[in-house]
């Protein structure tokens, strides 16, 4: 957990953490998917490719579409 | 907001809270589960049969040598190479070329899974989780190493990681099978 200054900071952190966990849990599977490998667990599109059997050009393709497809859920709420 | 903002925004989001009860169900799990290693060992642990064994061997050894020898002198000869170990070629990179000469030795190792390799900063826990899946064609040896472990079979490891842990990215269900640890103890 990051630290933070103040309860309220806490607060709202919390609720920016959980917003963001519920949109990338709305997700479609092929698209949580890629977002998962590449930011959480750190991997590389050349890894994430060997993993999804996809080259890794057709994985940033992917992870790019994924992230506007988050961004368009958290319009208007972050 | 960016794609770049959003990455951000997802970067700095914890997967899974510290919860202690969670890491004692890890831990119990890990010492329920005995480690492939310590079972192959154990199997030997009988002294008077270790030495039966050791003694038929010998008989046996000393038989072939008795009458093969001079064949196999003549081969030694042939096959003798300069003698000297090959550089750089740790269990790690074994491991993920494919896991060559898993099955000349019995000896136990124990592997560094190196966090950038397997996992992120983030990741609270499962790196092996995450190396059950990594590999594709060309690692399939050492992805059934360490799936196998937890999971029935390659198939359903694959399945497991896709159906049940992409969907939660709090990594919950992963950590119920996976070590938390970065060290792992594997047969070579």
């Amino acid at each position: 957990m990051p630290d933070t200054e103040s309860p309220a900071e806490d607060v709202l952190t919390a609720e920016r953490d959980q917003i963001l966990r519920i949109a990338v849990h709305d997700l479609d599977d092929a698209d949580r998917e890629v977002i998962v490998m590449k930011i959480f667990a750190g991997l590389t599109f050349d890894a994430v490719g060997e993993i999804l059997y996809q080259s890794a050009k057709t994985v940033a393709t992917r992870y790019r579409r994924a992230l506007m497809k988050l961004e368009e859920r958290l319009r208007g709420q972050l | 907001m960016t794609d770049s903002q959003v990455e951000n925004l997802l970067r700095q989001m914890p997967l899974a809270e510290p919860s202690a009860a969670l890491d004692d169900k890890v831990e119990a799990f890990m010492r329920a589960s005995e480690p492939l290693c310590v079972s192959a060992v154990r199997r030997l642990s009988s002294w008077g049969g270790t030495s039966v064994v050791a003694a038929a061997c010998l008989v046996i050894g000393l038989f072939v040598g008795h009458i093969f020898g001079p064949a196999f002198a003549t081969n030694d000869r042939i096959s003798q190479g300069n003698g000297e170990p090959v550089v750089g070629a740790n269990l790690s990179s074994q491991m993920l070329d494919g896991g060559h000469g898993e099955h000349t030795s019995k000896t136990v190792v124990t592997v560094d899974w190196t966090r950038d390799r397997v996992s992120g900063p983030q990741m609270q826990g499962p790196r092996v989780a995450m190396f059950c899946a990594i590999g594709g064609k060309n690692f399939v040896t050492s992805k059934e190493q360490q799936c196998l472990r937890c999971h029935d079979g390659i198939t359903v490891a694959e399945t497991d990681f896709r159906r049940e842990h992409m969907n939660s990215p709090g990594f919950e269900t992963c950590m119920w099978c996976h070590d938390t640890s970065v060290r792992r103890e594997v047969r070579n």
